[in-house]
């Protein structure tokens, strides 16, 4: 089962692929869209880090009382001539509340939940700590990220997005701040004030807040997307890498196989001809059998029936053969058969044809040769064989017969010719040639 | 008229048949005298046959015998020759002499050594001569 479904995983691995990433893309979409939310909500009504301001701070006089309910904190104020912008303000402290806040940055919606008595604008700062600016112990220097706004006009609640926030123009003055320097930035923000605006009136007025909540996603949209096309784009990569090493894996195999195939081919190739040469050829002596002597003897035939050059034939039968065997053995026999083809081969042309017909019986097989040539030939082979010692035991000769084909001959007529002067040759006392001449 | 008839169909019928060459068989037993010529006549005078004259020679000798017709005469069986031959300087030039005669069995005479002597029987005996580029000049039959 594992197996097969390897093997499917291996045919289907593309498809299946492109079906697993567009799942992959559907979900993450789906969820971010609908899920994947990360809120950081702030209850003023139990959150311990909040504390009260006035501008007694900057020298006036405004006074501000600040109660919790169960589920609110209620700023009760009075605005009071005195500082020139009179205003009090409720500061809530992220993290250590000095130099490491919270990061708030990837947060892309800020509800407020604030009730105000009485008309008037309320500031939102979200201070942050700016390394370059900042100084610690003097919260002056933390940034101003502010929005003003007038809670009576908008929804309940108040929804804001980063990128409403400004930086407030006074504190970059002051600080005598960098333009580049001078842009919101939500990353770490150790203080939050809930302050009365710059159209609050002077008087009695009352804000109650119920709670700030951070609303964004684990992932953002654009971060999303790129992890998305960065999957799509690696798991390609990957998939061309496995198949660019399945491509070689493949062609390693192939060639290996090719070479095997090239091989076991070289091998056929040297049996066949191993074999086919063994079919043709007389085991023990070397010499061509019957069935060899047949191809040469057709092409010889028609080379002389096309008015090719004379073709002559041979035959020699070694003298008194069997008393060798019978007095020395067929071993000795059998030397006296491989040294007598070893002869032979030697003093014929490499165009002639060397056959052992059967026992003790030779043919040679003479192309482009007139009888009288082939007689001269026999008369030298007899010569040759009659004074070389071919076995130590005695001497050896051989009686021959010679015949030359007529074109479009029958061979069994040559070869009976041959037969009867070899015949001829034994008759007439062995060790001797005869040619079967044509009567004039 | 009938007669005519049967005649002139046996002509067509011999003349039209296939007429299948005959062949008999020719030993030669070659021999070259290795002794003095003047033992053969006194007037000659040995001459060096190389090796390439003897093969020329040889084969244009026994292509000479094949085609004779006085040599295939009387041999319906065939004929065995002993043919002994030698160089010997004739006109000032080098010639190589055969001189051919019917084995006889039993006969086991080393022609190299013992010169050869023609005998009485009619068409047994023969003599020739070859020239360097191996002609054959006077063969005789006799």
């Amino acid at each position: 089962m594992k197996v097969v479904w390897l093997k499917l995983m291996s045919i289907f691995r593309l498809n299946l692929l492109i079906a697993f990433l567009l799942s992959v893309t559907a979900v993450a979409l789906l969820w971010n869209k609908y899920g994947m939310d990360d809120i950081y909500t702030i209850k003023p009504a139990t959150y311990p880090y909040i504390i009260a301001q006035t501008d007694s701070v900057d020298g006036g006089a405004s006074v501000l009382d600040l109660s919790r309910t169960d589920s609110s904190i209620v700023m009760d104020y009075e605005l009071r001539e005195g500082y020139p912008y009179p205003y009090v303000n409720m500061q809530i402290y992220l993290g250590d509340g000095k130099d490491h806040g919270k990061d708030l940055s990837h947060y892309d919606s800020i509800y407020l939940w604030v009730k105000p008595r009485g008309e008037g604008s309320v500031r939102l700062y979200l201070r942050a700590w700016d390394d370059s600016i900042s100084k610690p112990g003097d919260q002056a220097t933390l940034k101003f990220n502010e929005l003003e706004f007038f809670p009576l006009e908008e929804t309940y609640p108040a929804v804001f997005v980063p990128q409403e926030f400004r930086v407030a123009g006074w504190w970059v003055s002051q600080h005598n701040v960098n333009a580049h320097r001078a842009r919101v930035d939500l990353s770490n923000i150790p203080l939050i004030e809930i302050q009365t605006g710059t159209a609050a009136p002077l008087g009695y007025g009352t804000l109650e807040i119920m709670g700030i909540t951070f609303k964004g996603k684990l992932i953002s949209a654009e971060k999303l997307m790129f992890v998305l096309v960065a999957l799509w784009f690696f798991t390609f990569l990957f998939y061309l890498i496995l198949r660019l090493r399945d491509y070689s894996i493949q062609r390693n195999t192939e060639r290996k196989r090719r070479e095997e195939l090239e091989h076991n081919l070289v091998v056929l190739e040297v049996e066949k001809s191993d074999y086919e040469k063994a079919s043709k050829e007389d085991a023990l002596t070397g010499c061509l059998n019957r069935a060899g002597f047949t191809s040469i003897l057709t092409h010889e035939q028609e080379h002389l029936n096309t008015g090719g050059g004379a073709l002559s034939f041979i035959m020699l039968d070694i003298d008194f053969f069997k008393k060798v065997n019978d007095t020395w053995g067929h071993s000795v026999g059998d030397e006296v058969l491989v040294n007598l083809s070893k002869l032979i081969r030697s003093r014929i042309r490499t165009t002639d044809a060397l056959v052992r017909w059967g026992g003790e019986e030779f043919v040679i097989l003479c192309s482009d040769t007139p009888l009288q040539n082939a007689q001269f030939l026999a008369e030298k082979l007899r010569t040759n064989v009659e004074n070389t010692q071919l076995i130590s035991q005695q001497q050896i000769t051989c009686s021959f017969g010679v015949a030359e084909m007529l074109p479009h001959e029958d061979p069994k007529s040559v070869f009976d010719r041959l037969d009867k002067a070899l015949y001829s040759s034994k008759r007439g006392g062995r060790n001797s040639v005869t040619a079967a001449i044509k009567k004039i | 008229m009938k007669k005519f008839f049967l005649f002139f169909a046996c002509v067509i019928l011999f003349g039209c048949a296939k007429n299948n060459p005959e062949f008999i068989p020719l030993s030669l037993n070659w021999y070259h005298y290795e002794e003095d010529v003047r033992g053969i006549d006194a007037s000659y005078t040995a001459a060096e046959v190389d090796s390439s004259m003897e093969e020329t020679c040889l084969i244009s000798m026994t292509r000479a015998l094949m085609e004779d017709k006085n040599i295939q005469a009387n041999s319906k069986s065939g004929k065995e020759f002993n043919v002994q031959y030698f160089g010997r300087i004739q006109s000032e030039k080098t010639v190589a002499e055969f001189r051919g005669v019917c084995a006889q069995p039993n006969d086991h005479t080393n022609f190299e050594k013992s010169i050869l002597f023609f005998n009485g029987e009619k068409g047994c005996n023969f003599s020739a001569f070859c020239d360097k580029n191996g002609k054959i000049k006077d063969l005789k039959v006799f």
